[in-house]
């Protein structure tokens, strides 16, 4: 992925390629995404700088100010929204895939092995590092088991989104996804050996 | 697995993980029917999610900058007193850092393992700090050694290794492009470094490719032995279990029974060193599962599928299989086993693994039926923070005889590998009395909770018998070097004895089960002897004598029984000996003593005889003393060192062949103390001596070679007194003293040494009349005092019904002194 050049996107550009899609030009998601990856990845860098746990923006920070920035609120519906949400989580997804292949190769001067994220840093229960790649793997191997759950992964661990969001993004109800995502937590828990 | 079986596990998880926890196992079953691995699948997944915390629920976005280079870069300058230079990588238990200290003007460099968050500090260091002496003991060419280890000033735990500079072994072996015959070599030695470790009790449990590094020189060193039982809480003893328990298994290096979650043992490593030499010499890993390569799949692989031929050819095919064998008792009994069969190979003769008979593959399915075990153990594979939720049902709700079952083969890994393999490994190894403690240590632990189990299986009970007795031998005997506690080996064999009874009675035809009982009262017969108890012994030694006659009799010319029967005959004799029947013992050992130079006429290269024949003539020396018979003593005597101090030379590592030899001197010592011959006996005590030296030196702990050579100081000390050399008497005697007070400190119901300090005292009170510096009276009323404290120490055993012939003679004795002492 080499789309991101930082070169600014028009708020406009891209609400209108959010609205053809939803009117069903396919060719639209393919313009839409070099922008909105383009856009994160910005966000994502400057956020990555951080140098202190305490300055972090929140959670969904980095999608919803991307949302922000590159959509014209005046003129998308609340379905639009969640199709630009699921959009960024995607996009998001590869951002950070990207940017664990680049540091690794930043730290073995080039070859690549696997960089982990340590969730226990963040939250007081002890929890076993992430692998972001290993993860990726097992989640498209998820989505041939049940893409609804694979996707309310993406969209929670990726996009930053509440339970709530992505069931708003995929049109089911609260509790449904709560559900999809508990035995999808599990069964990638198991799947990445993290035991 | 397919969507559709997808849609099916995670209904019912659904519907269980909404349940209230008391409720999900009653739940789960129903709901699978009678689908033991739908079953399992959905309870390793409850596991999966109990254990799973706080993972993806922090989104991935903010993780990043917490652990982006502004955090990555904070690697601590110090750990401990080691300075870090670098992070070498990440490991399974945590950040490795390249260390290094100067000491002495030297720069020393290490590999410091800092534990990662989250594993429970408190334990790993308490464990840490109960076994650093041995870890810290293991040296070895090939093994990393474990340099220091303790608390950041964060608390958080860390350990230094030697630092090594070097590939891991398949990518060495590759980058050199070694041939299987090389490579064979290489890991030859591995296997010495893993079997010197397994003789200091330490089982690495985590042996794979990433943890043998090869230097550039091509020698193999092997990281992180015994660290894996640190940070792994199931290696504990019970009570030790910790709800922060992580595995940190490597599942395609993992024995079946590491999957299981049962007990690991030396076997455990042979499994994972097959593993590795079937990658090393195929490339490939022994078990297809079919391009998954989720922890689930692997364990289901390493517990259910016969690994494929590695196809390297017949001979290190099977070898390579034996070693990988399913149940630990099939594969080989020790990693020299496997180390001696591969050398077989490489030199070309016949190995002796062979090809798994049909029979055994048609009984395979056994191991399928464990299918409750697996399912619940597949959980506590995939298990990690706070598993428990899950496991702890399932193993509430298994049936009672599963419960049985798990029990017996605990104790049967446990009788096996503790007791039996390590144990016997070691017993005639120097030092190794503190190692032995510790096994005898676990193994009672577990043998509690097994009899708390009345099962009524009859192999469930002879594996407790024989756990017993093991325990007791290690815990005291007269023959055996032992930890000198008499007590706890009464109670050990009187309830090996209460099984046995039972287990006689109710099998009135069965050999085995009479001649154990039969071997379970001589043993108690030679503790009870120790402790003093003459008559005791006698009668437990007397009824196992008629059982063993009737086994003989029964069998006409079987070798085996015919030296059972000699050997009950000669604890027969010994107890009559102790008891002052002297004929009848004297009669007795000669039968016996004849039995066993018969069975080495016939079988002359034995070694089992000769030993018992040389034991044999050495009780006889035993048995005259007190006598005159002094032309049979002389022979005997003879007869015994020749055969012993020909063993010696054959066997000079072992410990218990020169301890048989040192009570051989003892004894002809003590038969010429009583004959009165002092200058004779001082020399045959003297004799003993540098030999009894020799054994404390080399295992200071073991309290039978310490009384041996506490008397033996003692004897001599009181020879100088009487010969002549009073200045050099008080030296012996002394040094008799601090050892006997020691050995009191730590067992105070040892008779043996209570006698003997009964008998130093006097010495003491010899050797202070024949002094010749100090004044007369204050020479006589020192040695009064010492003789009092003799008639004291005596008249105390003898109130506690512990003196024998002998040792009322020596009562008589030292009255006789005390009266001829009178002041003035």
């Amino acid at each position: 992925m080499e789309q991101g050049d930082g070169s600014e996107a028009r708020p406009g550009e891209v609400t209108r390629l959010l609205l053809a899609w939803n009117a069903g030009d396919k060719a639209a998601l393919e313009r839409l995404m070099p922008l909105v990856y383009a856009e994160l990845r910005q966000l994502a860098e400057r956020h990555f700088r951080k140098e202190r746990p305490g300055h972090t923006l929140q959670p969904t920070a980095i999608v919803h100010e991307a949302y922000f920035r590159l959509i014209d609120q005046t003129r998308v519906t609340w379905k639009n929204r969640g199709h630009f949400l699921a959009i960024a989580s995607q996009a998001m997804r590869r951002i950070l895939i990207d940017h664990a292949r680049g540091r690794d190769a930043e730290k073995r001067g080039g070859q690549a092995e696997r960089v982990t994220l340590d969730p226990a840093i963040a939250s007081p229960e002890p929890a076993r590092e992430v692998d972001v790649l290993a993860l990726d793997e097992a989640l498209e191997r998820l989505k041939v088991l049940d893409a609804g759950q694979a996707q309310v992964v993406e969209l929670r661990f990726f996009g930053g989104l509440t339970i709530e969001e992505a069931a708003d993004v995929m049109a089911i109800s609260p509790s449904s996804a709560k559900r999809d995502f508990r035995s999808a937590k599990a069964w990638l828990y198991r799947e990445l050996e993290l035991s | 697995m397919t969507p559709e079986r997808w849609k099916q596990v995670r209904g019912i998880f659904d519907r269980v993980a909404d349940a209230a926890v008391a409720d999900r196992e009653e739940l789960l079953r129903r709901e699978c029917g009678g689908d033991a691995e739908l079953a399992a699948d959905v309870r390793s997944l409850l596991a999966s999610s109990d254990a799973a915390g706080a993972f993806l629920e922090v989104p991935a976005a903010e993780q990043v900058a917490l652990s982006g280079p502004g955090a990555e870069a904070a690697a601590p300058e110090r750990i401990g007193p080691w300075r870090i230079v670098r992070e070498l990588g990440q490991g399974g238990m945590g950040t490795v850092y390249l260390g290094e200290r100067s000491e002495g003007g030297f720069r020393q460099a290490a590999a410091v393992k800092l534990v990662r968050r989250g594993m429970d500090s408190d334990f790993i260091l308490r464990r840490f700090h109960m076994e650093r002496e041995i870890l810290a003991g293991l040296d070895h060419p090939h093994i990393a050694r474990l340099l220091d280890g303790g608390s950041t000033e964060a608390g958080v735990p860390y350990f230094a290794m030697e630092y090594v500079e070097g590939r891991h072994l398949l990518e060495d072996c590759t980058a050199r492009g070694l041939d299987v015959r090389a490579r064979i070599t290489l890991f030859l030695e591995v296997c010495d470094a893993v079997s010197y470790a397994h003789r200091h009790l330490i089982v690495h449990r985590d042996l794979k490719p990433s943890n043998i590094l090869v230097t550039p020189e091509g020698s193999p060193k092997l990281l992180d032995f015994g660290l894996a039982r640190l940070l792994q809480p199931d290696g504990g003893g019970p009570g030790e279990r910790t709800e922060t328990a992580f595995r940190l298994l490597t599942p395609d290096y993992a024995s079946p029974e590491q999957v299981r979650g049962e007990r690991v043992t030396t076997a455990t490593d042979i499994y994972s060193l097959g593993v590795v030499l079937y990658r090393l010499t195929t490339g490939r890993s022994p078990y297809r599962t079919s391009g998954s390569s989720s922890a689930e799949a692997i364990s289901r692989a390493v517990c259910d599928q016969e690994p494929g031929r590695p196809g390297v050819g017949k001979d290190v095919d099977n070898i390579i299989l034996k070693a990988l064998r399913k149940e630990p008792e099939r594969r080989y009994v020790s990693v020299d086993a496997l180390a001696e069969d591969l050398r077989r190979y490489l030199a070309g003769h016949p190995v002796l693994a062979r090809k798994d008979t049909l029979a055994y593959r048609a009984g395979k399915f056994v191991l399928r039926h464990k299918a409750g075990t697996v399912a619940a153990s597949l959980g506590a594979l995939t298990l990690a923070a706070a598993a428990g939720v899950a496991i702890t049902q399932a193993r509430v709700a298994r049936a009672e005889r599963a419960a049985a079952e798990r029990h017996f083969q605990e104790v049967r890994e446990l009788a096996d590998s503790f007791l039996f393999e390590f144990h016997d490994a070691i017993k005639d190894l120097p030092g190794s009395t503190p190692a032995r403690q510790l096994v005898v240590r676990r193994a009672l632990e577990y043998l509690e909770k097994l009899s708390r189990l009345k099962s009524g299986d009859a192999a469930l009970e002879r594996e407790v018998a024989t756990a017993y007795e093991r325990v007791a031998k290690a815990q005291g005997g007269l023959l055996e070097s032992h930890l000198g506690d008499t007590r706890a080996a009464q109670e050990s064999l009187a309830r090996a004895l209460a099984i046995r009874e039972g287990l006689g009675k109710a099998n009135p035809k069965d050999a085995r089960d009479q001649a154990a009982l039969a071997e379970t009262r001589l043993q108690l017969s030679q503790v009870l002897m120790e402790a003093g108890d003459a008559e005791a012994a006698l009668v437990q030694a007397r009824s196992a004598m008629a059982i063993l006659s009737a086994l003989a009799e029964a069998a006409p010319g079987d070798r085996a029984r015919e030296a059972r029967l000699a050997r009950g005959r000669r604890y027969v004799g010994l107890a009559l000996a102790r008891h002052g029947e002297r004929d009848d013992a004297l009669a007795m050992l000669d039968r016996s003593a004849g039995t066993f130079g018969a069975l080495r006429a016939a079988d002359p290269g034995n070694v089992g005889y000769r030993r018992e024949l040389g034991i044999t003539h050495q009780m006889i020396v035993h048995a005259l003393a007190g006598g005159h018979d002094r032309g049979r003593a002389e022979a005997s005597y003879a007869e015994a060192v020749a055969l012993q101090d020909a063993l010696v030379r054959e066997d000079p590592g072992n410990f218990s062949l020169k301890r048989e030899l040192a009570y051989t001197h003892v004894d002809m010592g003590s038969f010429l103390e009583w004959s009165g011959d002092e200058k004779g006996a001082l020399e045959a005590y003297a004799r003993a001596v540098p030999v009894l030296e020799g054994l404390v030196a080399s295992d200071p702990r073991n309290a039978d070679a310490r009384l041996l050579l506490a008397e033996s100081y003692n004897s001599v000390g009181y020879g100088h007194a009487v010969t002549g050399s009073p200045g050099a008497a008080l030296d012996e005697l002394g040094r008799s003293l601090k050892l006997f007070e020691a050995i009191v400190r730590e067992d105070p119901a040892n008779a043996r040494a209570q006698v003997g300090l009964a008998r130093l005292y006097e010495s003491f009170g010899t050797a202070t009349e024949a002094q010749p510096s100090t004044a007369g009276s204050a020479r006589g009323s020192q040695a009064r005092a010492w003789y009092t404290k003799s008639r004291d120490a005596y008249l105390s055993l003898r109130t506690r019904g512990l003196l024998d012939r002998l040792t009322t003679a020596e009562l008589d004795a030292v009255s006789k002194k005390l009266a001829a002492n009178r002041p003035g």
